[in-house]
């Protein structure tokens, strides 16, 4: 399918100030957004409406995840704190604090029933949904430096840290696996079929391990990323690999073969946060420091 | 365009304005022209009680009413002065803890009940054996009381002891009367008033179908009920029950009862109970009168089916037997069975190919081979002879070890079995044959059977160990040798065979230095072990020991040595690992040298709540970065074991006491623990000899040794 390079005219501008996290739901009908003022956005991409804002947090947000069913979504951030919220009404369901500093990335597990979330602390902490214990179930505590990456794929937790590595924590085996990669971890993808991880790091590199062996499949540079947590991730069925950057532009690289296809400018040359690709058709969004979320469309 | 209001705007002018909305309702217009003066303004709540208390307005009494304290000021009740008059306790009831709400409460929970006395429902409890139905029914609440309808019926004439219905004209002294029905009469209304006890349905019909005779009363509790012959009793039009009964409105029957079953009793074996009466005249159709003697009824009695419903419209109930069965149902004729032949045999025809032709000649051959009683399978049929219990044991290929009919006696020798029967004083014990039982194990031993046993070692194992610079058992040579076998038979360089050679052949064998199966079976497996502990020593193990030809006294080197290498070595393999890891990393050897393994347990509800199971641990692969991590943490907990102890104390010519004492220690960790909870061996054990005393603590200068 072809790739979308063609930015909207009128990018979404609603957040004041960088805006960390951009997200689909799992129809690709809704975005979710969220920046440095604190404020959670939910938007209509296609026409470019905003639809909800969520406004509870007392510092910036950094991450949301979306449940399945797409009736809930938790976001984190700054203030230490996760907060679960239902779509519609724009209610905080539950709020989990435990965490020692900010909490860089949260995820749901397949049935929404456990929220993980990472923290500069190192430790990433595995909340109960169903239940109303304060506590979390698991603490995984593996990790020495932050954790700036986290998802959950199936029965495994995948998290990845300033330490180097990229962990997998397999309930089903009852193991740990890491991986040293050997430079900070920003941003972790699990590939379609399961067999890989898209790793992006602090050496202006992103990478294809193959998650049985820890070898690596593939390269992927071009882009900068030295400093910021840069988002990469796969895009239409894993054809390709997409990535921000700290120069302004979007990258696209074939997945099979590591070359750079697209370099898409957007966002007045500030650094690209994040992005992320519809589960279904050719359309891709991607936040700025400079407080936009560009939606593009293949045409 | 907007236009100036006019300053009043009252409500209804307000709401004629159609330019304007409105959301609310207005304030009332009474209140808006009057005016009170502030001071005039009195706050009361819905009963009309002064509220505030003077709290806004100021004065000296502000704050004062309705606080803590009371009009007598702020001494409490409590307190009386004199020291004769003590305050009595102010025993305070829970409703002086109750406010409005709480009073309103109480007052929904609370619930009017009526009393026994009152009720107007008479309570279960108070059922009178003795009461019929209509003394049930008017009997009052209380005991000794009538209800109301009791007393209306006597004030319309109704006298107790009479039933409920209209008048029936009876016979009483000759003469005809109309009378009012008896009272416990099931003619009243139609309804038995008699008290229900048993546990029949409503509609049941207790005179549907009945036992016609009398003696299976009681001795027919047990018997299936099967339906007899129908009996027309008095109908009650209500329903008709299902199941059997007992004659005589004898209500007894429970449906639901299970009884056990009686297997004396048959079908139809019931006597004939007589139609009913005999001066009731029966209205007969005509047609059910010919129906009758064609046989289709026979009595009246079968005019219903067996749950005592009519058969359906159209259909006709028949007795099997009679005239109308055979003539009207029955269109086949009935043949009669074949007539077996006196020699014929049962057996079984099989033919090899489905596709041959059945002619008489194979068949003639079937014959022959059947009589001839063989299982030969001989040309295209065979006969399958029924195959005996030792037969198909056989062909199964289970083991013959079962006795097949054998008796203990057939083993016994003839005085054996005299003993026996002298013993147990029964002569009549079978013959005694000196059977010799089934040999478990034949005088030559199967060879690839125990080619099978050896214990194998893995190959890289085996050669590793054979070429380790010390070789065990150093005292006893032909042992090495066989240990040396050992591993060259698992490491491929030397024959597998040849370890039999070690082996009796036969218990008869006498052959020096070969080794009964059992001691060679014990043997290799403890070669196996061996062979695990005693390979070169590398990496870290290597800097722990020093072997006894390089320093003078073993003792202390190994004690000495081992603290200050071990240091060294730990911290020194952990650097190398780690760089090894960068390392790895940086140059883009992403694989097993940047990856570990460990164990990590998902604690119980987290998967639970991914739907997994607990995974068992103790089954989870671990590897760590380097071999040589793995290596050492595995030695440092054999470097304790028992059979390392015992060896060095072998290798290190300790005294014959010491390694004696070692050895004697049953203590094999391998095994588990085996703890014995009634001896402690700690405790119990001889003390060490002297001269391992002397060694350790004392010199030999000292005269006296602490005990």
């Amino acid at each position: 399918m072809p790739f979308p390079v063609y930015s909207r005219n009128a990018p979404l501008q609603e957040h004041v100030g960088p805006v960390h996290v951009v997200a689909y739901n799992t129809t690709g009908q809704y975005i979710l957004s969220g920046g440095q003022d604190r404020k959670i956005i939910l938007w209509n991409p296609n026409s470019s409406k905003l639809v909800k804002s969520y406004i509870a947090h007392g510092y910036e947000v950094l991450d949301i995840a979306v449940s399945y069913d797409n009736a809930k979504f938790v976001s984190c951030g700054g203030d230490r704190t996760i907060y679960l919220w239902d779509v519609t009404s724009g209610a905080t369901i539950r709020r989990f604090s435990g965490h020692m500093s900010r909490v860089n990335t949260v995820d749901f597990n397949a049935d929404a029933s456990v929220v993980a979330s990472g923290s500069y602390d190192a430790k990433v902490r595995l909340w109960d949904t169903k239940s109303s214990s304060q506590r979390p179930i698991q603490l995984l505590e593996e990790a020495k430096d932050s954790i700036s990456t986290l998802q959950i794929v199936g029965s495994q937790i995948i998290t990845g840290s300033v330490d180097g590595f990229v962990r997998v924590y397999d309930l089903r085996m009852g193991q740990l696996l890491e991986d040293l990669i050997g430079s900070p971890v920003t941003s972790i993808k699990d590939s379609t079929d399961g067999a890989c991880l898209l790793v992006s790091t602090l050496d202006s590199t992103i990478r294809l391990m193959d998650k049985s062996n820890g070898t690596m499949l593939q390269t992927f540079k071009g882009h900068l990323n030295k400093e910021y947590r840069i988002r990469s991730c796969f895009g239409d069925n894993d054809v390709y690999v997409v990535s921000g950057s700290e120069d302004g532009k979007v990258y696209a690289w074939d997945m099979l073969s590591g070359r750079v296809v697209h370099e898409l400018k957007g966002h007045g040359e500030k650094v690209i946060s994040c992005v992320a690709y519809h589960p279904k058709k050719p359309q891709m969004i991607s936040c700025g420091t400079d407080g936009s979320i560009q939606v593009w469309d293949y045409t | 365009m907007s236009r100036k209001r006019p300053l009043s705007t009252t409500a209804q002018q307000a709401l004629s304005n159609s330019d304007s909305l409105f959301l609310g309702t207005p304030i009332a217009d009474a209140d808006q022209n009057s005016f009170t003066p502030v001071w005039k303004q009195e706050a009361r709540d819905e009963r009309g009680r002064k509220r505030f208390h003077g709290a806004f307005t100021g004065g000296f009494s502000a704050g004062y009413f309705n606080t803590v304290g009371s009009k007598e000021g702020w001494t409490p009740s409590t307190f009386k002065s004199s020291r004769t008059e003590r305050a009595e306790k102010k025993t305070l009831r829970v409703e002086d803890f109750m406010d409005e709400e709480d009073f309103a409460d109480q007052r929904a929970d609370e619930k009017l009940v009526a009393t026994a006395a009152f009720s107007a429902i008479p309570q279960s409890s108070s059922l009178k054996d003795s009461e019929t139905g209509l003394q049930e029914v008017f009997r009052g609440a209380a005991p000794g009381t009538e209800s109301v309808g009791y007393e209306l019926l006597k004030k319309m004439g109704w006298k107790p002891g009479f039933g409920i219905g209209p008048l029936k004209s009876q016979v009483v002294a000759g003469r005809k009367v109309m009378l009012p029905p008896r009272a416990d009469e099931a003619s009243s209304f139609g309804v038995k008033l008699a008290r229900k006890t048993n546990k029949h349905g409503l509609g049941y019909d207790s005179d549907v179908l009945s036992i016609q005779s009398s003696d299976q009363t009681e001795s027919a509790r047990g018997a299936w009920l099967a339906p007899g012959t129908i009996s027309v009793k008095k109908n009650n039009g209500i329903g008709v029950g299902v199941v059997n009964e007992y004659e005589d409105g004898d209500d007894e029957e429970d449906p639901y009862e299970i009884k056990p079953i009686a297997y004396d009793r048959a079908l139809g074996s019931k006597k004939q109970k007589p139609i009913s009466g005999g001066s009731k005249h029966v209205f007969v159709s005509k047609t059910k009168a010919k129906a009758r003697a064609a046989g289709t009824i026979t009595t009246s009695k079968l005019r219903r089916c067996h749950d005592g419903r009519p058969p359906l419209a159209g259909f006709v109930l028949v007795v099997s037997g009679s005239l109308a069965s055979s003539s009207m149902l029955t269109n086949e004729k009935e043949y009669a069975s074949p007539s077996i032949p006196e020699t014929y045999v049962p057996g079984i025809l099989i033919l090899r190919d489905p596709k041959t032709v059945l002619t008489p000649q194979l068949i003639a051959d079937f014959e022959r081979s059947r009589k001839s009683s063989s299982s030969a399978q001989s040309s295209s049929v065979y006969h399958q002879q029924r195959l005996s219990a030792a037969e198909r044991s056989r062909i199964l290929g289970s083991a013959q070890d079962h006795l097949q009919g054998k008796s203990v006696f057939d083993y016994m020798t003839p005085e054996q079995r005299e003993r026996f029967a002298k013993v147990t004083g029964n002569q009549a014990l079978p013959p005694a044959k000196s059977e010799v039982g089934p040999e478990r194990n034949s005088g030559n031993r199967n060879e690839a059977a125990l080619l099978e046993l050896i214990p194998t070692l893995d190959k890289h194992q085996a050669s590793t160990a054979l070429s380790a610079g010390f070789m065990p058992y150093a005292d006893d040579h032909e042992k090495r040798a066989r240990y040396i076998a050992y591993l060259e038979s698992q490491s491929g360089t030397g024959p597998v065979s040849h370890l039999l050679t070690f082996m009796k052949s036969s218990d008869s064998d006498t052959t020096a230095g070969k080794l009964k199966v059992e001691d060679w079976m014990r043997e290799l497996k403890e070669f196996n072990k061996a062979a695990g502990l005693f390979r070169p020593l590398k990496g870290m193990l290597a800097n722990r020991f020093t072997s006894s030809a390089n320093t003078a006294t073993t003792k202390t080197s190994v004690v000495e040595d081992d603290s200050t290498v071990l240091l060294q070595g730990a911290s020194l393999s952990k650097g190398a690992t780690d760089r090894e890891d960068v390392s790895a990393a940086k140059l883009g050897m992403y694989g097993p040298l940047t990856r570990r393994v460990n164990a990590w347990a998902p604690s119980s509800l987290l998967c639970k709540r991914f739907g997994v199971r607990v995974p068992n641990m103790s089954a989870v692969e671990v590897s760590s970065g380097s071999e040589e991590l793995k290596a050492s943490a595995r030695e440092r907990l054999e470097l304790l074991s028992h059979r390392t102890l015992l060896n060095i104390a072998k290798e290190a010519d300790m005294s014959e006491e010491v390694t004696k004492r070692l050895e004697s220690q049953n203590v094999d960790s391998g095994d588990g623990s085996k703890i014995n909870v009634e001896v402690n061996e700690a405790l119990e054990q001889k003390k060490a000899p002297r001269d391992l005393f002397l060694a350790v603590f004392g010199d030999s200068d000292e005269d006296d040794e602490k005990e």
